[in-house]
């Protein structure tokens, strides 16, 4: 079988608006490298665990679920909290009923170092008290917003709870989460009331669940969006991350145009679409002829091959199980397509054409929409694998 | 395979005015020189990392992307800061507003990236502040320039074990937050239709920066280009580095007209905008075998003209021509092919062979002059195989692969 491309697993290299895709056959190694872009600087946690802060145009391999590296691609987001880390600023509170509360910069964080914020709650009067912390904003009415924030607890009761209200306390309840002795990265999707002057609101309630704490919060991140992404630091204003992209003109051979074979290892995700591999002509439109292997945001991994514009194969799984990964195989040839889930035959297709494609993009609509994008390994055959070699691929 | 000549490959010779290629058949060695032109002295980054400044028509081997050596060839720039490193000088402005203090600047304090102490060290503070008003900067105004493209840089390190995030602002005053390491790094902000272009370094309230930086800087260039060039000095007068040409190496002897093979390892400086050839030419236009960087972004053209007409004209989209690209370009009559990085991307089987080939030339044999980095050219005689086309335009290993092609920064 003709491996002619390879990416990922766990061979990572890159640097600025490049990350490399290379053929070995033969043992001649041949570089083909995506163009990557993103005009911001972004965050990854890197090989040591901790949250890093990249560059602009610098791809990012992201080492949260595996130590052999996934890369990640993300659309636009706007962070609106304007003090991400330091809750000592831009946020203001109270607390009452003999509730008491203070707030404290400068310890240990996800980032390896001192800019985390401590809160430290204490009350006089066990059930009755409560503490508030609140940074309003002005948000859009009835619009979808996921809070997320990183946090440990350090002592006492674990939980808090994190609402979209102002600081008059007026909004929308958002959620308790119990926090645990490890950072871990927390978010919830809360769509806004018909308001404006809302914000993110730490609340502690003794009447709901009583008891002093103590617990570290960064990286608190409001987005208008129905899902959290990778943190967005904010010092002063509100920082946006811009989109990412992946693209490669590839050389002929690569791509098999009569037949081939795709494999990926993948993580389904919560709610949002992950385009493992797009292949298109490079004229004709997004959709005229193309390849594409993505998991939707309904967690369905999709196989579809469109010809001068017909369709020549639409396979779509059942939901999958989110936040792990998957190995997925799909072959292509006149009359011909078939797809395997981790070992398994789970669609055929017996009629239908090839398309020629000359262009790929991985984590993108070619129509201009960004999807995200977590690819642990990802090859490419110009030659349609046989079906035991499909099986033998995607083996758990 | 008969190899008529040889460039690099980390085997370089140099001296004023000269740069050797060579042929070493049957372990006889003989001279095929460039004849090298630079109306100016230029900077180049020696074996040990240090930048250096080289004399006129010294040709300049680069060692900052390869520790084999690359040939620099660069179009004329001017440093229009006239003080490149010295910041006490009253061409920067110091300037504090609001809660920010006036940087603090000690001459000399710092071993600098060409390996003397002449870095400036420069303290901002805003002592707290985070207002739009809050301000502590150094600058340097130009003016009013006719609307063109512009490029700032500057190196810049912490003189502390803390990084700081600093604003280098692009030539038209968009401020771009750098992260200061305690290494030197070069920071570059290209900016395009600049009609008033300054040079600023600054900590600002509400720009996202530290609130205290205690740094060194060094090499600071405002430049009408797109991109970075080479640093040039500068020391109470802008100054401009001239234009490289290299050109005129070979004879009819090296040159088969009938069949033969261009090899290059080759790296644009920019997507400029402009046409660079590497070719074998007839002392003219009209006879070639060319390899040229497009007006178009990462777009490289296969030429083989004969006689005046294009038998064959290709332009192939490559990932990026800022990588080295190894590209092949075999020649005989009806019988074409252009190979980049181990893929055959074009083929022609009609079309005659140039004639009067004698020389190689970093232009088109007239003009469209080659700027950009050569580490490797060779040219054989005869054709070769699809084989040993494959194996040449490719790695022999994925680590060589990476290494070549500094793709270890992830």
């Amino acid at each position: 079988m003709a491996n002619t491309l390879k990416f990922g697993n766990g061979e990572w290299y890159g640097k600025k608006d490049t990350i490399l895709a290379y053929n070995d056959e033969n043992s001649n190694y041949k570089p083909l490298p995506f163009n990557f872009s993103r005009a911001s600087k972004a965050t990854v946690i890197n090989k040591d665990g901790l949250i890093e802060e990249v560059g602009n145009g610098q791809p990012r391999i992201d080492y949260k679920d595996n130590s052999e590296g996934a890369l990640l691609l993300e659309p636009s987001r706007t962070n609106l909290i304007i003090s991400s880390n330091n809750l000592t600023s831009q946020w203001g509170g109270y607390a009452f009923s003999g509730g008491n509360m203070s707030v404290s910069y400068g310890f240990l964080s996800p980032d390896g170092s001192n800019n985390a914020t401590r809160l430290t709650y204490t009350n006089t009067s066990a059930g009755t008290g409560g503490a508030l912390l609140t940074q309003n904003l002005n948000l859009i009415a009835n619009a979808v917003y996921t809070i997320s924030f990183w946090a440990k607890n350090v002592s006492g009761q674990k939980r808090i709870r994190l609402d979209l209200r102002n600081s008059s306390s007026a909004g929308v309840s958002g959620t308790y989460f119990e926090l645990t002795d490890k950072w871990q990265k927390y978010s919830h999707t809360v769509t806004n009331d018909n308001a404006t002057n809302r914000g993110v609101q730490i609340r502690i309630i003794d009447s709901e669940f009583a008891g002093n704490r103590v617990f570290d919060m960064w990286g608190v991140q409001l987005e208008q969006a129905s899902y959290a992404t990778s943190t967005i630091l904010t010092q002063g204003s509100a920082v946006t991350r811009l989109a990412e992209s992946c693209s490669q003109t590839t050389p002929d051979g690569v791509i098999g145009q009569t037949e081939g074979s795709i494999f990926s290892e993948f993580k389904s995700l919560d709610d949002v679409a992950n385009i493992m591999l797009w292949m298109r002509k490079s004229s004709g439109g997004p959709y005229g002829d193309m390849i594409k292997l993505e998991c939707g945001a309904d967690n369905r991994l999709r196989f579809e091959v469109r010809a001068s514009n017909v369709t020549s194969c639409s396979f779509i799984s059942d939901v999958l199980p989110t936040n792990i990964y998957y190995k997925v195989a799909v072959a292509y040839k006149q009359n011909d397509f078939v797809m395997y889930l981790n070992g398994v035959q789970i669609s055929v297709d017996t009629s239908g054409n090839v398309p020629t494609c000359s262009e790929m993009y991985v984590g993108k609509y070619i129509d201009g929409g960004i999807r995200m994008g977590v690819s642990k390994d990802l090859k490419l055959y110009n030659t349609r694998l046989s079906n035991s070699e499909l099986a033998a691929l995607t083996q758990m | 395979m008969a190899q008529k000549l040889k460039f690099g490959n980390g085997t370089w010779a140099t001296k004023k005015g000269s740069t050797l290629a060579y042929n070493d058949e049957n372990n006889n060695y003989k001279p095929l020189p460039f004849s090298f032109t630079r109306d100016s002295i230029a900077t180049r980054v020696n074996k040990e990392g240090l930048i250096e400044v080289v004399g006129n028509n010294k040709p300049r081997i680069d060692y900052k992307d390869s520790a084999e050596g690359v040939f620099l060839l660069e179009k004329a720039s001017t440093n229009l800061l006239t003080h490149s490193s010295e910041l006490t000088n009253s061409s920067w402005v110091k300037t504090n507003t609001g809660t920010g203090s006036a940087p603090s600047i000690t001459s000399n304090y710092s071993i600098s990236p060409d390996g003397t102490q002449n870095a400036d060290r420069v303290i901002f503070n805003l002592n707290g502040g985070t207002a739009n008003g809050d301000i502590s900067q150094v600058s340097v105004t130009i003016g009013s320039v006719s609307s063109a493209s512009y490029t700032n840089s500057v190196y810049i390190k912490s003189n502390t074990a803390n990084n700081y995030d600093l604003v280098v602002t692009d030539p038209s005053g968009g401020h771009i937050i750098k992260n200061i390491s305690t290494e030197w790094q070069r920071f570059d902000n290209p900016r395009e239709n600049v009609t008033n272009a300054s040079f600023r370094i600054r900590l600002r309230g509400d720009e996202g920066t530290s609130d205290y930086a205690d740094v060194s800087i060094w090499g600071a260039q405002l430049e009408q280009q797109s991109f970075v060039t080479s640093l040039i000095n500068t020391s109470g007068s802008t100054v401009q580095r001239a234009a490289d040409t290299a050109n005129g190496a070979g004879n009819s002897e090296v040159f088969n007209d009938s069949e033969g093979v261009l090899f290059a390892d080759i790296a644009a400086n920019a997507n400029d905008g402009t046409e660079r050839e590497l070719c074998i030419n007839d002392s003219s236009t009209s006879n070639r075998v060319a390899v040229r960087y497009r007006d178009s972004n990462d777009d490289i053209r296969a030429i083989v003209r004969s006689s005046g007409v294009n038998t064959l004209n290709v332009t192939i989209g490559v990932g990026s021509v800022l990588l080295y690209n190894k590209v092949a370009l075999k020649y005989k009559v009806n019988d074409f092919a252009f190979w980049i990085n181990g893929f055959e991307v074009a083929t022609d089987t009609s079309g005659a062979a140039p004639s009067g080939l004698d020389v190689i030339s970093f232009n088109d044999g007239s003009s469209s002059d080659f700027y950009g980095k050569t580490k490797e050219i060779s040219y054989y005689d005869e054709i070769l195989t699809d084989l040993e086309l494959e194996y040449m335009t490719s790695y022999r290993s994925l680590n060589e692969l990476v290494t070549e092609l500094n793709l270890n920064e992830l």
